[in-house]
């Protein structure tokens, strides 16, 4: 009986062994290759994301000839 | 290029919601966000006037300074820009938003809200202008192609302008001139302190 209880605890901490190198491996596979693009160090207040292109003088030019149509009316 | 802004002259918007409707269609915009929407003040009652809000730029914006990621950055034409990518969808923004501008696209299981969404002054985001991702996670880039925000090239009435700060003032500089009276360029005094309003 003794025996008996001996082999099922035996039973018991492989299948908890195995379980746990199951999780350990599936984990590891749903690991990417590369790393993420997130920054990982954080200066406050500090935006460290991609850059924006700024607009050219041409653009600008354009913005401001686009405003004048806006005057539009007489009140 | 002086940094641009928006400014609503209540004097002239009539409320047709034209600049909201622009705005959803221009950047399909998903369902239940509104980056641009129409207020009416006393609604029914003498004294009723209709403003348009939206994200206003602001000179020293407050949704910048409580982003605990840090995803805002201005651009060099003073445009309050945020990276979808650093986005975690707190909050925050929101909260520290005078004007209501921050939205987000999901109400889901543990508060979680999606990306945050908002007014860009059709200028997209940080990346390529124009390309497809930037349309996806932006919308359209129109400052990129020398075009103002379609809400303010939209309105009727011109109630709703936008561009550089200076050429704005002067307009409805004159307007106020041309009326005598003038009931304050709405929202001025908070996005832009200091800029006389």
């Amino acid at each position: 009986m003794l025996r008996l209880k001996g082999v099922t605890l035996l039973m018991t901490i492989r299948t908890v062994r195995f379980l746990v190198l199951a999780m350990l491996l599936g984990l590891l596979a749903g690991c990417q290759e590369h790393e993420n693009e997130n920054p990982f160090l954080k200066e406050k207040g500090v935006y460290s994301g991609k850059a924006d292109e700024p607009l050219s003088d041409e653009t600008n030019q354009q913005l401001r000839q686009r405003m004048k149509i806006q005057r539009g009316g007489s009140i | 290029m002086a940094r641009m802004k928006f400014l609503c002259d209540a004097e002239r918007c009539i409320e047709c919601n034209a600049c909201v409707t622009a705005c959803k269609n221009e950047h399909e915009v998903p369902w239940g966000v509104n980056r641009r929407r129409v207020v009416t003040i006393n609604d029914g009652k003498p004294g009723e006037r209709s403003i348009s809000v939206a994200c206003m730029h602001c000179s020293d914006a407050p949704c910048m300074a409580v982003c605990p990621v840090d995803c805002f950055y201005q651009s060099a034409e003073g445009v309050v820009l945020h990276n979808k990518d650093l986005c975690i969808g707190c909050g925050y923004c929101f909260y520290a938003c005078p004007f209501g501008a921050p939205q987000f696209p999901q109400v889901g299981n543990f508060g979680s809200r999606g990306k945050m969404d908002k007014c860009t002054f059709c200028a997209g985001g940080p990346e390529e202008a124009n390309s497809d991702t930037e349309f996806k996670k932006y919308g359209r880039n129109r400052l990129a192609e020398g075009k103002l925000p379609l809400c303010a090239e939209m309105c009727a009435t011109k109630a709703l302008l936008a561009g550089d700060g200076d050429q704005v003032a002067n307009i409805y500089r004159e307007r106020v001139v041309g009326r005598g009276f003038g009931s304050g360029a709405w929202g001025w005094g908070k996005a832009y302190p200091g800029s006389g309003s």
